[in-house]
């Protein structure tokens, strides 16, 4: 049964994942080499390994038929919100944050599979509200399931991971159908309430976003990074300085290059063009997972095609424009690209739902 | 349908937001960027954390650390290669060419980061290269600090040796903050205590321009030495002990019997550790890992052996605590012991004639220990060799121990499938058959004579930094005084009246006490085994000697231990 449905697997979407997977592959080397010395591809090596996870549950989240996943939705919730709250029992701090769960030589990052788990149990809700999706109730709803994930994540801190939540809501909603003016509301809410969350931020956060104003007030602290990153970046020109040949990367400056900032690197070392290349491939999977959504009948479908579009694309849009100074700096990491198990596991995963929706349209 | 379009048109939106941004970034202010790129870069220069040094008893450092000066290149500033290379040829008239053109080749794949050319270099080139370094700008000395083992060998057993990180154990090790350039302990005091005495790395981040001269520093994060280890170990006694040991298959010890601090432990052959750590001696670590006779083993406490007649003194406890003998009962050798229609002989051909306990300790004679051996019978015997500490670790802050084998009839059945025999008992009573021991544990039987019945906990560790480390581990064993007294008149008749097996240790104006063995093999060479203690009324130090196929321990072993007594006095340990 399932043979006949594979003619419907998106290619190109695979394609363009596998080539995001390789110019992370090129970049995390290069951004790793001065401190990794004669060991140089042991990041690879373990992103690599990484991948291979990624790829066995990817390929789990593709064959599994998605409406089985929506209806065990609340379990997959529920074992999420379990994880997040573990790890403030066992979990390490690293850079000043709860986030981690370490495993052998390995760390897994909860919060991250919480965004999975979200687009999944938003789907049902939403689905399930089909006749009535209208109501300004629906909204009040979707707020009430982001409401606890949101607070867990928030307060590990990990502000990035928390507010992409947001833009995942906000598109699945509208899609959905439920009434704009609701929609309209909670965004004005949002920017009209949020001065008050000021009181709320940690030190560095606060600084963070006063640094995305004015970078110099702080140019050895806080204002550091993106201030370097600028140079990386606007170094690079039209068609960079060559793979390994950036000075800001391979000079140990810009620090967490290998992860969050590691856009920085490909600016710097294949220019414009290369920055280009990398926004090229996003949009064609965003492409083409808006066509995914619109061939297919199935509420539950749609729901969790446009959940992964948004959650891609605006991690995307938000990892380069922190990156490129156009936005504050919050700590998340460009998928597919980044250094970092859990969010490319959690970004194939993504793809493979995707797919899965993809794969089925036909069936209804 | 309309919603999804803007859903794309919104999204579309956010990509034209990055690329207008981008396009402003690279493009339009491309040059600006470009230039401040080139005059801030950032460099990391680590500073090491020296790993903490190891000091004997007096307070000499035994492991120390010496500066290293490596030479390093940095590609995008060395410029000409062959003008570079004809220099260096003329500071290192034997440097490898090739090697020289695979060094820069690598340094193409990290242009910016130095690429190490050579290492340890010293001194005067390092000096003669810094002053060349406007001349010749890519060139970078960086200095490090690198192990030394000032004794080499001599300390060798004791110390262990390091050995680079591997990628495997990196994966375990990093969380902990182990880098990897790291070394890491593999055997002995090194490898016990690595947590002790690995320091902390700290850096500088220093800002260059673009001739790398320094310009500012951005921060510091400061280094941490390792911890000092002060051992119990005297490192002359050491060194004589190794020097008696020779070219000898077989190990030292000595111990202080009150309080089991080691004053020297000596394992041969050994190696050098130093080989570990310098710049090319490829070959003769390969040498080391692969001699077959075996260098990097410990032998005092990872080989066992079989004790022959040292384990006469476990015998007799047995024999005496048990009430089957006293210091009356005596036996007849004359050379030979029958049992049933095997004949058992004794080392003397013709016999000892009629003796008690303290001459046939003083002869080391068989026959004597037969009969005793099976009036008391096996599981006794089992029973004594345990409370000696034998069977099990003695404890000692070595890796690498092992238990030996304190062999009993359930035993023999589980493994052989054979019940025991009364010939096995005989053998078991002279420290033959099964029963397998360690150097270690036998100079701690010893020890629990000359100390009235406890037996210690061994240790090497005093102190780290000011912190007394020593536990003094003691355990009675329940003899009476009786039984130890008359073992310890034993043990001076051996040592210190004609005809004793071991008067060739005799030491003038102190009196020795203690007990050879002479261990058969299954060559037609046996070991050879003298242990003891000194001063007989008050004793001060105990020692085991062993010599692999070294003959009776009346011979080579004993010599050895008269020799290394006369330097324990010397040193003034007694």
């Amino acid at each position: 049964m399932i043979r006949r449905e594979l003619r419907n697997v998106d290619i190109v979407i695979i394609t363009t994942v596998a080539t995001l997977f390789i110019i992370g592959l090129l970049f995390v080397y290069s951004a790793s080499r001065s401190f990794t010395g004669n060991m140089s591809l042991l990041l690879v090596k373990r992103q690599i390994t990484w991948m291979c996870l990624a790829l066995f549950c990817g390929t789990i989240a593709f064959l599994v038929d998605y409406r089985r996943l929506i209806d065990i939705s609340y379990f997959i919730f529920a074992a999420a919100v379990g994880f997040l709250i573990i790890i403030y029992i066992v979990g390490e701090e690293r850079l000043g944050a709860q986030r981690w769960i370490q495993i052998g030589a390995f760390g897994f990052q909860p919060s991250e599979f919480m965004k999975i788990a979200f687009i999944i149990t938003l789907a049902s809700y939403l689905g399930r509200r089909k006749a009535n999706i209208h109501s300004s109730m629906n909204m009040i709803g979707a707020l009430a399931i982001l409401s606890v994930p949101f607070l867990l994540i928030v307060l590990q801190p990990d502000l990035g991971t928390a507010l992409i939540l947001i833009p995942i809501l906000v598109s699945m909603v509208l899609i959905a159908g439920v009434n704009v003016k609701s929609i309209m509301y909670f965004i004005f809410t949002c920017i009209i309430v949020s001065p008050f969350f000021w009181h709320f931020l940690k030190p560095y956060q606060k600084k963070r976003l006063l640094v995305f104003i004015n970078p110099n007030i702080d140019p050895l602290g806080s204002g550091y990074t993106i201030i370097q990153s600028k140079i990386g970046i606007g170094s690079g020109r039209l068609i960079g300085k060559g793979w390994l040949c950036g000075t800001q990367g391979q000079l140990n400056f810009i620090p967490e290059r290998h992860t969050d900032f590691i856009f920085s690197i490909i600016g710097e070392e294949w220019g414009f063009i290369g920055a280009l290349l990398v926004l090229f491939l996003f949009f064609i999977i965003v492409y083409r997972g808006i066509r995914i959504v619109q061939a297919t009948n199935d509420i539950y479908g749609k729901m969790i095609g446009i959940g992964v579009i948004a959650y891609l694309g605006f991690q995307m849009i938000i990892n380069i424009g922190m990156t490129t100074g156009l936005l504050p700096v919050v700590g998340v990491t460009l998928p597919f690209i980044s250094y970092g198990g859990s969010s490319l596991v959690v970004s194939v995963i993504a793809v493979a739902l995707l797919l899965n929706v993809g794969m089925r349209r036909s069936i209804f | 349908m309309n919603r999804l379009k803007a859903f794309f048109i919104a999204i579309s939106c956010g990509f034209s937001f990055l690329i207008v941004g981008l396009f402003y970034l690279q493009v339009i202010r491309g040059s600006y960027y470009r230039h401040r790129s080139e005059d801030n870069r950032i460099m990391v220069v680590p500073i090491d954390g020296p790993r903490g040094r190891i000091f004997d008893r007096t307070g000499k450092p035994i492991v120390d650390n010496r500066i290293s000066f490596d030479l390093y290149v940095i590609y995008k500033e060395a410029g000409d290669f062959r003008r570079l290379e004809a220099f260096l040829k003329t500071i290192f008239v034997n440097i490898d060419k090739k090697k020289l053109l695979k060094v820069f080749q690598q340094a193409k794949w990290q242009p910016f980061t130095p690429t190490l050319i050579m290492e340890d270099i010293g001194k005067e080139k390092a000096i003669v290269l810094e002053q060349s370094r406007l001349e010749y700008p890519g060139l970078r000395i960086n200095t490090r600090p690198r192990r030394e083992y000032i004794y080499g060998r001599a300390a060798s057993s004791v110390t262990g040796y390091l050995g680079r990180i591997t990628e495997k154990e990196l994966d375990r090790l990093e969380v902990y903050g182990f880098t990897k350039d790291d070394y890491i302990g593999r055997s002995g005091i090194e490898k016990k205590y690595d947590d002790y005495l690995r320091g902390q790395d700290g850096g500088l981040q220093i800002e260059v321009d673009s001739r790398g001269r320094q310009q500012r520093t951005l921060s510091v994060e400061k280094a941490e030495p390792g911890n000092p280890l002060y051992l119990t170990i005297d490192i002359e006694l050491q060194k004589f002990c190794e020097e008696e040991l020779g070219d000898k298959k077989g190990c030292v010890v000595v111990m202080n019997p009150e309080t089991g601090e080691i004053y020297a432990l000596v394992s041969k052959p050994d190696f050098d550790p130093n080989i570990f750590v310098t710049k090319g001696k490829g070959n003769e670590i390969k040498a080391a890992l692969h001699d077959k006779r075996y260098p990097l083993l410990n032998r005092c406490i990872s080989c066992t052996y079989p004790p022959g007649s040292v384990f006469k003194v476990v015998t007799s406890a047995a024999a005496l605590e048990s009430g089957k003998i006293s210091v009356n009962t005596s036996y007849q050798c004359s050379g030979a012991y029958k049992l049933g229609e095997f004949t058992f002989k004794c080392w003397k051909a013709g016999g000892h004639g009629t003796q008690n306990v303290l001459e046939a300790i003083k002869h080391s004679c068989d026959v004597f220990f037969y009969n005793t051996g099976l009036k008391v019978g096996a599981e006794v015997i089992a029973d004594y060799a345990l409370k000696f500490g034998y069977g099990k670790q003695t404890g000692i802050d070595l890796p690498g121990e092992m238990s030996g084998l304190v062999p009993n009839a359930r035993w023999k059945f589980n493994l052989k499938k054979e019940s025991w025999y009364k010939g096995d008992t005989l053998n078991y009573s002279i420290g033959q058959g099964y029963l397998l021991t360690t150097p270690i544990q036998v100079v701690r039987m010893v020890a629990c004579i000359a100390n009235g019945g406890y037996l210690v906990k061994p240790y090497i560790l005093e102190k780290v930094g000011n912190i007394e480390f020593a536990k003094h581990d003691v355990k009675k064993i329940g003899l009476h005084q009786d039984t130890i007294d008359m073992i310890k008149t034993g043990l001076s008749k051996v040592v210190n009246e004609e005809g004793g097996t071991g008067v060739r240790a005799k030491l003038p104006g102190v009196l020795v006490a203690g007990k050879t063995g002479t261990a058969q093999t299954h060559t037609d060479k046996n070991h050879g085994w003298f242990t003891g203690f000194a001063p007989l009324e008050s004793p001060k130090v105990c020692f085991v000697v062993f010599v692999e196929f070294g003959g009776s321990g009346g011979g080579e072993a004993s010599i050895i231990a008269g020799h290394i007594l006369s330097k324990i006095k010397e040193r003034g340990l007694l």
